[in-house]
C-alpha cells in the first residue's frame, strides 16, 4: 500500500486537566479522517494527514486523557514530541498561571527544538472570561510561543492551531536538515555514499521527522 | 451497521435497523429435498438511541423476553454515568409493586421478569450495593425478598452477597488500604516477625522470577477489584469534580500500586548514590530482567511500570550507567520498551492484548508483524535454557492489562460523543463505553487464573523501599552524574526511533553528551587500564558496591584484598593484589560527601571496565588499513590489521591501537586520523571522533576501515579523499592482502 503521507510529525497537547484538551483533540480529529487502523472505539481519534506546503503531513496527537494519575506521563511524553499545545482556559485564572509548571516540565524532559504553541481553549465564553488576551500574548512572547485563541465547543479556530503548530514544526525541521547537510563534512559531495553521522542531540530529532 | 431510519415516542429515540435473516418455510421443507429451501426475509429490530433514565429502566424487563442480553449489561455496567442505585431500584420495585397491587393479563410475567432483571443484576454487580456501614439498598431488597416475594432463592442470593461483602471488608483492609498508603498492615509485620526470616536487603539479592510473582501477585488483586463502571470517563476523568460522588478507589488503587512500582524501580536505581555506575548498571539490568518475566507473566501494568522507572528522567539521564548494560539487555530493553509505543494508539500493546489476553500462555503466540514478541522469546529461552522457562509458565494463565489505555478510551469515548440527545440519555454512547468495559471485565476473569502466593518477605522489601518525591529523585540523579552543558540526548533504551531508520542510526544516537565529555579526558589514560571490581557484596547492605581504581592514583588505594583486576582491550588480565582503601569502600551514608567524591574522581579517570563477562556480542573483529599518505600507501600496499573492539570503546582508543599495529611513532596522535569504514557499494561511513565504534559501524557491510588522516582528507566541503575512492576501487585486491596479513598483525 502506497504511504498515505510523506512526513509525521507527533504533537503534544498539554495543560491542566479540565481545560479541554481532549475536547479540542476530538473536534479537530472528527473533521474528515479516519485511520487505516481502526482502534477498539472505532475512531482512532489521534491522527490526521493535512497538507501543508504540498506536503501529506500526518499528525499524530498525543493525549494523555485519562491516564494524567499515573507517573509515566511526565517523562516518557516529551521525547519524542515536535511540536507541544500548550493549553489553558481563559476562564480559569488558576489553568494559566499553571503554565509556568508545565512549560517547566517541558524543559526539563525534552530537546530545546521543540515548538510551542500557547492555546487558550473556550474562546466562546468571552462574557466569563479571567484571563485577557493581552495577558496571554505577553506570557506567550515572553517565552518565544504563538498565541491563539480556540473553541472546542464551537470548533472556531482549532484546525488552525493544528495546523499552524504543524507548519512551524515543519519549517523548522526543514531548515534544520539544510542547516546539517550543509555543515557536514563529506556530506556535501557525497552524500549518496556516506551516511551522515553526528552525536548532536538535534539529529535524534530530525531522524524522527523523517521517519514514518 | 447504520441505522435505517429513527423513531421517536415519548421520552425514546430508537435506531430502526433492517436485517436480512435466514428462514426455511416448512411447506418447503416437506416438499422438495432439492431445491434450495432457505429463503429470506427482512426483519426490522429497533434499538434504544436515546431515552429517559425512566424509559431505559422501563425497558430493563422487556429486554428479557427478547432475551436482549447486552442492552442488560450496558445498562448495569454504565448507568451510574446518568443516575444511580437508589433511583433504578425504587423505579424496578415500583413496577413490581404496581404489578402485584393492579393485577393486570401480563403482570405475573412482568414481576418475573422484574425479577430476573434484578437478580442478573446482583450476580454481574454485586459491589453495587456495597454502601458501607449499612448497605441500605440491599437491605431494601432483602425485606422485598422476604416480605412482597416471599422467595426464598432469592433471598439466599441476598444473603451470599452479605457475606462476601463481610469477608471483602476483612480483606480490603488488609490490601486496598495498603495500596492506598493509608495505614500499615500490622499483620504482616508480625507475620514476618514470627517467622523470623531474614528478609531481602538488596533488590540484586532477590531472584527475578520471584521478583515478577510477586508483583503480578499485588497488581492481579488490585486489578480484580477495579470496578470499571469507575473507569468510564465521565465518572474518571470528573472524579476531582464535586458534581461526582462516586468514589473510585478501585481505580486509584490500582493506579498507586503502578506509581508505586514505577517508584521503586527509580529508587532502587538512584537512592544510593555511593554506587558506581557498574553497580547500579547491574540494578538496571535486574529490573530489565524483571520486566521481561513480567511479560511472559503477561503482567502488564509492571512491565509498563518498570519501563517507565527505567525511562523516567533521573535514571534515563544516567549516561554512564546506561553505558554498562550489556547490548542483548539494551536489546532485551528496547524490545519490551516497543510494546508500548504509542505509535498508532498503542497499536502494538493493543494487538497483544488482543492475541494474548485471553490466552493461557504469553510465549506461545507470535503476532503477525509484531517481530518483537519472537525475538524477546529467543532470546529469552536462549537464557534460560533448560528448567526456568517451564517454571515460569506453569500456573500461568492470567493477565493484568496496564489500565491507562482503557482510561484513555473511555475518556475519549466521553469526549467525542454527547451525554445526551434532545435532553435525553444518549444511550448510543452507553453501547460505545460498554464495549470497553466489557474487554476490563474479560481480562479480570481471566486474571483470577493467576496463582501465586503472596511472599511476606518480598512484601516487606517492597514497603520499605525509600520513596522520596520525583523532584528528590532529579536531585539526587544530578548528584550521581552532574548535569552536562551539552543538551541531553537519550542513552537510547527509549524506543524513541524508528525502526524504519538503518541501525546504524539508531545506534550511533546512543552516544551522549556525557560520554563525549568523558572520552575527551580518557583518551590519554586508554593504555595504562586497570580496573578493580569486587565481585561480592559488602556489609550489611548486601549490595554489590564497586570501587575503581587506576594505576595514577595508586596513592589512594592501600592494602590489599580479595580484589580482582580485571583490563580490558589489549592490556593483559592480571590478578594484581590491589590496596583498598576500607572506608571508601564501605557503603557510605548520603552525607559522606568525601568518600563519594573519591569514588566519582576515579569513575571519572577510567574507561569503562568489562564489569560483564563478555558476551561474544559485545567485541568483534575489525580490519584496519592505514591511510596517512602517499609515501605510506606505496610502502605498505593495502596492509589491514586486525583489530578487536569491544562495546566499550571509542574511537580514539581504537584509532591509537591502529596507529600502534600499524608501527607508527608514537608521537603520532590520534587526533589527527578519523576511521572510516568502507560500505559494499562504494560508499565510506565516517566514524565521528568521539563515537563508540562496536555501535557506530555498519554491520550489514564487511568490518573494513581505513585510518585516514584529517587534515588533508576532511576539509568542510573539500572532495572526499581521492585515496578512499581508489582505496575502494582496491577493495578485492585490499582483502586478499589482509587475509594473508591478519594471521600475524
Amino acid at each position: 500500500m502506497a504511504k498515505q503521507y510523506d512526513v509525521l510529525i507527533r504533537l503534544l497537547l498539554i495543560g491542566e486537566s479540565g481545560v479541554g484538551k481532549t475536547c479540542m483533540l476530538c473536534r479537530f480529529i472528527e473533521e474528515g479522517f479516519i485511520s487505516p487502523h481502526i482502534s477498539t472505539i472505532g475512531i482512532d481519534f489521534k491522527m490526521k494527514t493535512l497538507m501543508i506546503g504540498g506536503v501529506r503531513t500526518r499528525i499524530q496527537v498525543w493525549d494523555t486523557a485519562g491516564q494524567e494519575r499515573f507517573d509515566t506521563v511526565t517523562s516518557q511524553y516529551f521525547r519524542r514530541a515536535q511540536g507541544v499545545l500548550l493549553v489553558y482556559d481563559i476562564t480559569s485564572e488558576t489553568s494559566f498561571q499553571n503554565l509556568d509548571k508545565w512549560l517547566k516540565m517541558m524543559h526539563e524532559h525534552s530537546a530545546d527544538d521543540m515548538d510551542v504553541l500557547l492555546v487558550g481553549n473556550k474562546a466562546d465564553a468571552e462574557n466569563v472570561r479571567t484571563v485577557s488576551r493581552e495577558d496571554a500574548e505577553k506570557f506567550a512572547k515572553s517565552h518565544s510561543m504563538d498565541y491563539i485563541e480556540v473553541s472546542a465547543h464551537e470548533g472556531s479556530n482549532i484546525y488552525q492551531a493544528f495546523s499552524r503548530l504543524a507548519e512551524t514544526v515543519l519549517l523548522r525541521e526543514q531548515k534544520l536538515r539544510n542547516e546539517r547537510i550543509n555543515s557536514l563534512p563529506l556530506a556535501s559531495q557525497r552524500n549518496k555514499d556516506i551516511v551522515p553521522l553526528d552525536d548532536k542531540p538535534e539529529e535524534k530529532s530530525e531522524c524522527k521527522c523523517l521517519s514514518s | 451497521m447504520r441505522p435505517f431510519a429513527e423513531e421517536r415516542e415519548d421520552g425514546v429515540i430508537y435506531n430502526v435497523f433492517l436485517k436480512k435473516e435466514h428462514f426455511m418455510s416448512k411447506s418447503t421443507a416437506e416438499e422438495t429435498e432439492n431445491i434450495s429451501n432457505v429463503t429470506w426475509k427482512t426483519v426490522r429490530t429497533r434499538s434504544i438511541k436515546a431515552a429517559t433514565v425512566e424509559k431505559l429502566v422501563e425497558h430493563l424487563p422487556t429486554v428479557i423476553e427478547e432475551m436482549d442480553s447486552l442492552y442488560l449489561h450496558t445498562f448495569f455496567n454504565t448507568y451510574l454515568t446518568f443516575t444511580n442505585l437508589q433511583y433504578v431500584l425504587k423505579l424496578l420495585m415500583h413496577r413490581y409493586f404496581e404489578a402485584c397491587h393492579i393485577p393486570q393479563k401480563d403482570s405475573e410475567s412482568l414481576k418475573r421478569n422484574i425479577r430476573t432483571v434484578v437478580i442478573t443484576w446482583l450476580e454481574e454487580n454485586p459491589k453495587d450495593f456495597y454502601q458501607p456501614p449499612d448497605h441500605p439498598c440491599l437491605h431494601f431488597l432483602k425485606d422485598v425478598a422476604m416480605e412482597t416475594m416471599q422467595d426464598e432463592e432469592f433471598l439466599n442470593k441476598i444473603d451470599q452477597i452479605f457475606k462476601n461483602f463481610a469477608r471483602e471488608e476483612d480483606e480490603e483492609n488488609h490490601y486496598l488500604e495498603d495500596a492506598l498508603g493509608t495505614q500499615f498492615s500490622i499483620n504482616d509485620t508480625v507475620d514476618f516477625m514470627l517467622q523470623g526470616g531474614t528478609s531481602y536487603r538488596h533488590i540484586t539479592e532477590i531472584d527475578t522470577k520471584i521478583l515478577a510473582e510477586q508483583l503480578t501477585a499485588m497488581d492481579a488483586e488490585l486489578f480484580l477489584k477495579v470496578n470499571p463502571q469507575h473507569c468510564i470517563g465521565s465518572i474518571w476523568s470528573r472524579r476531582d469534580k464535586k458534581s461526582c460522588d462516586v468514589d473510585t478507589f478501585s481505580v486509584r488503587a490500582t493506579i498507586n500500586q503502578f506509581n508505586e512500582v514505577l517508584n521503586r524501580v527509580i529508587s532502587t536505581v538512584i537512592w544510593d548514590k555511593s554506587l558506581s555506575h557498574s553497580s547500579r548498571a547491574k540494578i538496571v539490568c535486574k529490573w530489565i530482567e524483571v520486566a521481561q518475566a513480567c511479560r511472559e507473566l503477561k503482567n502488564f501494568s509492571s512491565l509498563k511500570a518498570i519501563i517507565s522507572g527505567l525511562q523516567s528522567h533521573p535514571v534515563h539521564r544516567l549516561q554512564k550507567t546506561w553505558a554498562y548494560i550489556p547490548r542483548h539487555t539494551m536489546q532485551l530493553f528496547q524490545d519490551l520498551a516497543k510494546i508500548f509505543q504509542d505509535d498508532n494508539n498503542f497499536e502494538a500493546w493493543r494487538e497483544i492484548l488482543m492475541k494474548e489476553g485471553t490466552a493461557k500462555f504469553a510465549p506461545m503466540i507470535l503476532s503477525k508483524n509484531g517481530k518483537w514478541t519472537l525475538k524477546v522469546l529467543k532470546r529469552r529461552s536462549f537464557e534460560k535454557t533448560n528448567q526456568k522457562k517451564d517454571e515460569l509458565s506453569s500456573g500461568m494463565y492470567g493477565t493484568v492489562p496496564y489500565l491507562g489505555t482503557f482510561l484513555t478510551d473511555l475518556d475519549m469515548v466521553d469526549k467525542a460523543n454527547p451525554d445526551t440527545i434532545q435532553g435525553l440519555v444518549n444511550f448510543e454512547k452507553k453501547r460505545k463505553e460498554f464495549e470497553v468495559i466489557a474487554q476490563i471485565q474479560l481480562l479480570q476473569n481471566v486474571a483470577k487464573t493467576y496463582n501465586i502466593i503472596p511472599d511476606h518477605e518480598f512484601k516487606e522489601w517492597f514497603e520499605n523501599q525509600v520513596i522520596v518525591s520525583y523532584q528528590e529523585y532529579c536531585i539526587l540523579s544530578e548528584e550521581i552524574e552532574a548535569p552536562s552543558r551539552i543538551p541531553q540526548s537519550a542513552p537510547s533504551p527509549s524506543p524513541s526511533i524508528d525502526d524504519s531508520k538503518p541501525k546504524i542510526f539508531r545506534k550511533f544516537f546512543s552516544f551522549t553528551a556525557e560520554d563525549y565529555k568523558q572520552r575527551n579526558s580518557k583518551a590519554e589514560q586508554s593504555k595504562s587500564r586497570l580496573w578493580l571490581f569486587r565481585a561480592k557484596g559488602h556489609g550489611k547492605s548486601g549490595s554489590v558496591s564497586s570501587s575503581v581504581s587506576s594505576n595514577s592514583s595508586s596513592d589512594t588505594a592501600p592494602n590489599s584484598d580479595d580484589s580482582i583486576s580485571v583490563s580490558s582491550g589489549d592490556s593483559p588480565v592480571s590478578l594484581t593484589p590491589i590496596n583498598k582503601d576500607k572506608k571508601m569502600l564501605r557503603r557510605p551514608t548520603l552525607k559522606s560527601s568525601q568518600s563519594l567524591t573519591c569514588l566519582s574522581q576515579f569513575e571519572q579517570l577510567s574507561p569503562p571496565p568489562c564489569q560483564y563477562e563478555f558476551p561474544s556480542e559485545s567485541c568483534r573483529i575489525i580490519r584496519v588499513t592505514l591511510d596517512s599518505g602517499d609515501e605510506t600507501d606505496s610502502r605498505e600496499g593495502n596492509v589491514y590489521k586486525s583489530l578487536v573492539i569491544t562495546h566499550q570503546e571509542r574511537a580514539p582508543a581504537i584509532i591509537q591501537t591502529a596507529l600502534l599495529k600499524h608501527n607508527l611513532p608514537k608521537t603520532v596522535s590520534c587526533k589527527d586520523y578519523s576511521l572510516v569504514q568502507i560500505l559494499p557499494d562504494g560508499g565510506a561511513l565516517k566514524i565521528p571522533d568521539n563515537a563508540n565504534v562496536f555501535y557506530a559501524m555498519n554491520t550489514a557491510a564487511e568490518p573494513f576501515f581505513i585510518l585516514a588522516k584529517k587534515s588533508e582528507s576532511y576539509k568542510i566541503g573539500q572532495s572526499p579523499s581521492p585515496r578512499i575512492r581508489s582505496r575502494k576501487k582496491q577493495r578485492d585486491s585490499a582483502r586478499m592482502s589482509w587475509v594473508f596479513v591478519s594471521g600475524s598483525p
